[in-house]
């Protein structure tokens, strides 16, 4: 027998377009379950895009099976349905108050049924990290059948450079792929902005533009036997002609009652910036090195702050700060961003360790003392503050207060970079009011979009006097903006309420508009859900700040229910089918936990090796526990271990789950195109990485490392890293790093020449 | 009652002896010879002799029974460890046999009585993990042990009379003992993972793991699985009467009439053992005690105890086999007919050991908490919390007056008197909550955790892990000498000097045999590497890595399983016992002899005794009987 890296999953970290995987595995597999029939459909306008997607899975056994469909969230996406088809009848999901949620719950598993909850929004890091994944068990598929699952959900569209990009999370991850049978794709992008220049980015999709005008956009495609190797993206700019020009939204479905409110949606493109800047800007990067941090957080952070710092200018100035409980500067004063300086910089960084705690409110003390003029204060974290100040009540009054104390010509614009899906946004959100930029990364999001508009925003400064005006205010209420602070090249909008029908006038900047406030138009079917999720939002932060009251959890249920997302005072009940959570089966060693209701009062665990081994209640942690050891010949990969759970009254419930055992790092083996190159030239860097291998990064001394994605026409992850262009000629290596699902690494290193 | 045991007569004459003796010659011969018949598989059979003189002492650890029979007059009783013979009247404990003694190095795992393949009269057969059998007249023992290891991880017996002796295994199906050699009974039945054996060699039934209920019968094999309605494709146990073969899974019984399944019968219980009594059925259970199924009534549960390994007939009477005692079931309801012997220790896996400053061991279990054993060795205290719970490694801290336990559910400061002083976890600023070794530094603690490392310091925590470029984040095992640190992970070694990574070491880029280092201990200049699979390497002071010229191949260290003293460097390997180094001599033995097991888990030494840790047990040794 051995001990074993063992790593169980309850909820697959597998997660892209809908896969159903088998209950018995961790990933998908065609064989059992396959996808027949994919169809997507995107409905976008300048209040945002809705989309459905349809699939069919097919079940190739004779036995029936249930599985795990998983479903990765955009970031600031929002569920608004669910559905299963149990043969002609449609299962729909509802919302429905937390706690009764749970209890509704509780009643159909004592019936022997799996209902499906979607909860978000906990507190526990645990819990939250998957608040950006979908998921949901589905059962039963019948043998030789089929099971129809649909998911619909409401996305913002960012306008960043007057450029919009749309990405549909449809690629995999962990570096396999998925085929569909047939895949169906229709858009339709409507804006009231005139649009210019839309372009497919995902070149595997064959989308054929069907219509085109200036304020629409039609296109399709159908294709079968489609292999998902990249998100679908399409990308469009805003006509720079047409900017500054205020375009009003309004809905309103008030039959039979006339006191329902109407809704509006006021939106500008601003116009870009004419003007370079650059003046020589000061740069204090604060770097959470926490516990919290550990894993995915960190690495973004790193990433972040390698690019940040490797997109100064020679005659910028920077210092790097890392936080945890303790505050450490890279040098006492702010030096000049040369490249030697800032490799010495990143070396230094990764030489930092973690802690346990986070004093950000030290960190933030120090970053403040080191700006000068054209500062930056940019703050990478989860935020989760644990020692001096930690409560947001207190945290963001206290740095208004003291970035206030400073000269005005040394206030640095606040740029904060919330990572992970359990950051506290109620402290970080503040923070970056103060003349700043706002960005929050989740767990399921690819980074790149965001990040760079983020660190576009580095010396460049909001467009001053962007704020809505209305009349007859007496008519209006509740308005929202949906973004904090607006650039120019950007879209800020703003929701809000009106009263009655009647005229309306709106007006940003020197941009007017008067328009007819209807008594009935359902012509924008998502402003109402839209203003719903900005005003919990607004709730949400009234709660972080001031603490609890009911009418506001009252209100924010109500909204919940009404317009249907998920908020954390509600849940989604996908009943009588799925599964959600319930047990928690924590990853890292050959220790099974079980966490289970509290009317279980037996846990045994049967291995595939013949191990039978009843767990031990912990009752301080809540948790059945064991540990066991897997026998020397049970090779790496997915093995089952099946749980035998039993009630009070002497139900027993059998659950299988899956653990992994990984006791080799992933192989990596890579190649460049050619041994030698000039400076500026793309390295074109393939590798071919064992199976378990979830991300495969080069790295190249200078340039900023790049991401390898799956090409299944090379059978091999492929990138391109361009060679600095002041990099001094001579030899360097290019070092291919892989890392698994278990964190195992292991790299291998290319060398090259780089010619003048 | 157990008077009424029907005592089998059976002397042993000196004549019957010698004629025994006589056969086991033939049949080692038999052995030996080429083997023509493809059914064939080659074994040896010779008489065991018992390692008592060796020096090793058990320290005795908490019986856990596992199957009882009536043989020759007397009442043997297996645990993992031993197997106890008890006279009939009076009940009484007559004689122990130890695992790693006076049998061989291997748990013990089930008993059958049947008539003697050879001689005369009957014998009681030992089934073990790992060794074979052990054949049983009452005064020594004989060994049958297939020279395929597989072959012996027996899990099942069965006597079928003269027929022969049938044989489960864990992964290698089933075959037959004749008294001349052991056979196949068919090719389909070689690969199966039997848990259970119930009827003859013309109408078998074969309890698997994992395909349900195998029907052997006229030379066809065929499976019942939950596809025909068996409540689990995993069998525990099987009882079998005229007319009807129940079969029990964690989840139900399956009831068979006519080499058909009928029905499921008590659904949902955990069916561990079954037996067939006059009135109906009996099922043991794992947590609900005995279940009685009567012929035309309803379920009935009989609470008396947890965990029924067996329900064996004696004579007119029935035996339920618990952990931790003998049951008779009587009419109203079972009484307790012995209890397991008393023990020093609460259990027998064994994870970690350490001595205290007074003398006391400190002896953690793999799966439970840990016990502090007085001074004397007469009694032991023993302490499992939340927190104290899967114990990886013992940390004496004389100076600090603490012992530090490094456990899977954190670490875990006691004091002298055994209160918890402190638990870290997470949340304090530990990397992960699993802690899998610890060393003290100049300044506190270096923790070892499947995140990476946790330095814990005056001033509080700090950790690191691959991103700041150790070689993997799995790490299993530290050695610190001086500004030294040497960390074993999954992915090979790193070395770290004033917390700083200096240089990793894997298969790749050195001459480690293998990535995951398992075990370290510095040794008077060097370290000394034990991996998983790549015994034990030198890593000298320039950081290269030296080999041992007699080092086995593909030897497994277990976690920490390492021990330096003046004499010598001891070992715990997995399935190869205890690895010696004569550090004189620069050479290394290996011993099995005398332990519980071959897999070593742990070690302490006090004064000249070596302590060592099994899996099977805890024996202690002089270590000048381990000089060579």
């Amino acid at each position: 027998m051995r001990p074993l890296l063992v790593i169980f999953f309850l909820l697959p970290v597998w997660a892209d377009v809908g896969v159903l995987i088998p209950g018995d595995k961790q990933l998908p597999d065609p064989a059992v379950l396959s996808l027949e029939e994919t169809s997507v459909d995107i409905n976008a306008d300048q209040n945002g895009v809705r989309v459905l997607i349809r699939q069919i899975f097919r079940n190739r056994t004779n036995a029936n099976l249930e599985g795990n469909y998983v479903f990765s969230l955009p970031g600031t996406a929002i569920v608004s349905d669910f559905a299963v088809w149990d043969g002609p009848t449609r299962i729909a999901g509802v919302i429905l108050e937390r706690k009764r949620a749970e209890e509704i719950y509780k009643d159909i598993r004592l019936q022997s049924l799996d209902p499906g909850l979607l909860q978000m929004g906990e507190r526990d890091s645990d819990q939250a990290q998957r608040s950006a994944i979908f998921s949901a068990r589905v059962v039963p598929i019948p043998a030789y059948g089929t099971k129809r699952v649909e998911i619909e959900y409401h996305d913002r569209l960012a306008v960043e450079t007057l450029a919009s990009l749309l990405a549909i999370p449809l690629r995999p991850s962990a570096y396999k792929s998925v085929s569909t049978g047939r895949l169906w794709v229709t858009m339709e992008l409507k804006s009231k902005h005139a649009i210019k220049n839309f372009e497919l980015i995902s070149k595997t999709y064959p989308l054929k533009v069907t219509e085109q005008t200036a304020n629409l956009v039609k296109a399709s495609l159908e294709v079968p036997n489609f292999t998902f190797s990249e998100d679908f993206g399409v990308k469009w700019t805003y006509d720079p002609a047409k900017t500054n020009q205020l375009e009003i939204a309004t809905y309103r479905d008030a039959l039979g009652n006339p006191a329902e409110p109407g809704f509006f949606r006021a939106s500008m493109v601003l116009a870009p910036s004419t003007s370079a800047d650059t003046a020589p800007r000061n740069v204090v990067a604060l770097l959470d090195a926490s516990l919290s941090m550990q894993w995915e957080k960190l690495e973004l952070s790193y990433r972040a702050l390698e690019t940040l710092l490797r997109s100064l200018r020679p005659a910028d100035k920077f210092n790097v700060i890392v936080f945890n409980s303790q505050v450490a500067l890279f040098q006492p004063n702010l030096t000049a961003a040369s490249t030697p300086e800032i490799e010495k910089a990143l070396t230094w960084v990764k030489s930092s360790r973690l802690r346990g705690g986070t004093n950000l409110k030290a960190a933030l003390e120090v970053g403040l003392n080191q700006n000068g003029p054209n500062g930056y204060l940019v703050l990478l974290t989860d935020g989760g503050a644990t020692e001096g100040l930690s409560h947001p009540s207190t945290l963001v009054p206290w740095y208004e207060a003291a970035w206030n104390k400073l000269p005005v010509a040394n206030r640095p614009r606040t740029f904060v970079l919330a990572v992970g899906d359990d950051a506290s946004t109620n402290i970080l959100k503040p923070m970056a009011r103060l003349n700043g930029v706002f960005e929050w990364i989740r767990s399921t999001e690819a980074a790149d979009f965001k990040l760079a508009a983020f660190l576009n925003k580095i010396g460049k400064k909001p467009t001053d006097g962007v704020s809505l005006t209305v009349d007859p205010k007496n008519n209006f209420d509740l308005i929202y903006p949906l973004q904090d602070a607006p650039y120019s090249g950007t879209m800020p909008a703003w929701v809000g309420q009106y009263k009655k029908p009647g005229r309306g006038n709106f007006s940003v900047l020197n941009a007017k508009a008067s328009v007819t406030l209807p008594e009935r138009s359902l012509d924008n079917p998502q402003l109402p859900r839209t203003w719903a999720k900005a005003r919990v939002d607004a709730l949400l932060e009234k709660i972080d700040r001031e603490g609890e009251d009911k009418a506001s959890i009252q209100e924010i249920i109500r909204l919940s229910r009404k317009y249907k997302f998920v908020t954390p005072y509600t849940s989604f009940l996908a009943a009588p089918r799925a599964l959600l959570r319930p047990r928690l089966i924590r990853p890292g060693d050959p220790v099974l936990r079980i966490h289970t209701d509290p009317s279980i009062v037996s846990v045994v665990a049967l291995f595939s090796f013949g191990v039978v081994k009843p767990l031990k209640f912990l009752s301080g942690e809540n948790v059945w526990q064991t540990r066991f050891l897997a026998p020397t010949d049970l090779p790496d990969g997915t093995h089952p271990v099946r749980l035998l759970l039993r009630d009070r009254e002497g139900r027993v419930y059998r659950e299988q789950k899956t653990f992994v055992i990984l006791s080799k790092p992933p192989l990596v083996r890579a190649k460049l195109d050619k041994a030698t190159y000039h400076r500026g030239e793309p390295v074109q860097v393939k590798a071919f990485a064992s199976e378990s291998a979830r991300t495969i990064v080069a790295r190249l001394h200078g340039a900023e490392p790049v991401y390898l994605r799956w090409n299944g026409q090379t059978a091999a992850s492929i990138g391109s890293v361009t060679i600095p262009p002041d990099l001094p000629p001579g030899r360097y290596k290019v070092s291919v790093t892989a890392e698994d699902m278990a964190h195992n690494i292991s790299s291998q290193e290319v060398p090259l020449e780089i010619l003048p | 009652m157990v008077r009424k045991i029907i005592p089998i007569v059976g002397g042993i004459v000196a004549l019957a002896a010698a004629y025994i003796w006589w056969r086991t010659e033939q049949s080692i011969q038999t052995s030996k010879q080429q083997i023509r018949n493809e059914n064939q598989i080659q074994f040896t059979l010779k008489p065991w002799i018992a390692a008592s003189s060796s020096g090793f002492e058990p320290i005795s650890a908490a019986a856990t029974f596992l199957d009882a029979a009536n043989f020759s007059g007397k009442l043997y009783v297996a645990s993992s460890n031993s197997l106890l013979e008890y006279t009939a009247s009076p009940l009484a404990l007559n004689r122990s046999f130890r695992a790693g003694l006076e049998l061989p190095s291997a748990p013990i795992t089930a008993l059958a009585v049947g008539p003697a393949l050879y001689g005369t009269g009957e014998r009681l057969y030992v089934a073990t993990n790992g060794e074979g059998i052990l054949i049983f007249d009452g005064q020594s023992f004989v060994h049958l042990r297939p020279e395929q290891a597989p072959m012996r991880s027996i899990t099942a017996l069965a006597s079928t009379g003269l027929s022969g002796l049938l044989l489960g295994t864990k992964e290698a199906g089933v075959f037959r003992f004749d008294g001349h050699g052991l056979s196949w009974l068919h090719p389909n039945l070689q690969k199966l993972k039997v848990t259970a054996l119930a009827g003859d060699i013309a109408d078998l039934w074969i309890g698997t793991r994992d395909k349900g209920v195998g029907h052997f019968l006229a030379g066809q094999l065929s499976f019942i699985t939950e596809a025909e309605g068996l409540p689990d494709s995993q069998v525990l146990s099987l009882a079998i009467a005229q007319q009807a073969v129940y079969a029990g899974t964690p989840s139900g019984v399956g009831l068979f009439r006519g080499g058909k399944f009928d029905r499921v019968v008590a659904p949902g219980f955990f069916a561990r053992s079954l037996a067939i009594h006059s009135g109906g059925l009996w099922i043991g259970t794992l947590e609900e005690g005995i279940i009685n199924v009567p012929l035309n009534g309803r379920v009935q549960t009989i609470p008396f105890a947890v965990d029924v390994r067996r329900i064996v007939p004696v004579g007119p009477d029935w035996l339920a086999v618990t952990r931790s005692g003998i049951f008779i079931m009587a009419k109203s309801k079972p009484e307790l007919l012995l209890k397991a012997p008393g023990a020093i220790l609460a259990d027998g896996n064994i994870s970690a050991l350490s001595f205290d400053s007074s003398g006391r061991l400190w002896a953690g279990y793999f799966d439970k908490g840990l016990d502090v054993i007085a001074a004397d060795f007469q009694s032991a205290t023993h302490v499992e919390t939340d927190s104290v719970f899967c114990i990886n490694r013992l940390l004496v801290e004389p100076n600090r007056q603490r012992i530090t336990v490094a456990t899977a559910n954190g670490l875990v400061f006691l004091d002298s008197s055994l209160r918890i002083r402190q638990t870290l976890l997470r949340a304090n600023g530990l990397i992960a909550n699993h802690v899998t070794d610890v060393v003290p530094t100049e300044t506190g603690l270096a923790l070892a955790t499947p995140s990476g490392i946790t330095f814990l310091e005056p001033n509080g925590t700090r950790s690191l892990y691959a991103f700041h470029g150790l070689v993997s984040n799995h790490v299993y095992a530290l050695s610190r000498e001086a500004d030294q640190l040497v960390v074993g992970t999954l992915g090979g070694l790193s070395i770290l000097e004033k917390d700083t990574v200096k240089a990793n070491l894997t298969s790749a880029n050195s001459g480690l045999k293998h990535n995951w280092i398992t075990a370290i201990a510095f040794v008077g200049k060097q370290h000394y590497i034990g991996s998983y699979g790549g015994g034990v390497v030198k890593l000298n002071a320039t950081l290269q890595i030296e080999t041992f010229p007699d080092m086995p191949k593909d030897l497994i260290i277990n976690p920490n399983a390492m021990l330096v003293t003046a004499k010598a460097v001891y070992i715990g390997t997995l399935g190869r016992g205890l690895g010696v180094y004569n550090r004189k001599q620069e050479r290394w033995r290996f011993v099995e002899f005398g332990l519980p097991s071959p897999n070593v888990t742990a070690f302490a030494i006090n004064g000249d005794t070596l302590y060592i840790g099994t899996e099977n047990g805890l024996v202690r040794v002089p270590e000048k009987n381990l000089e060579f």
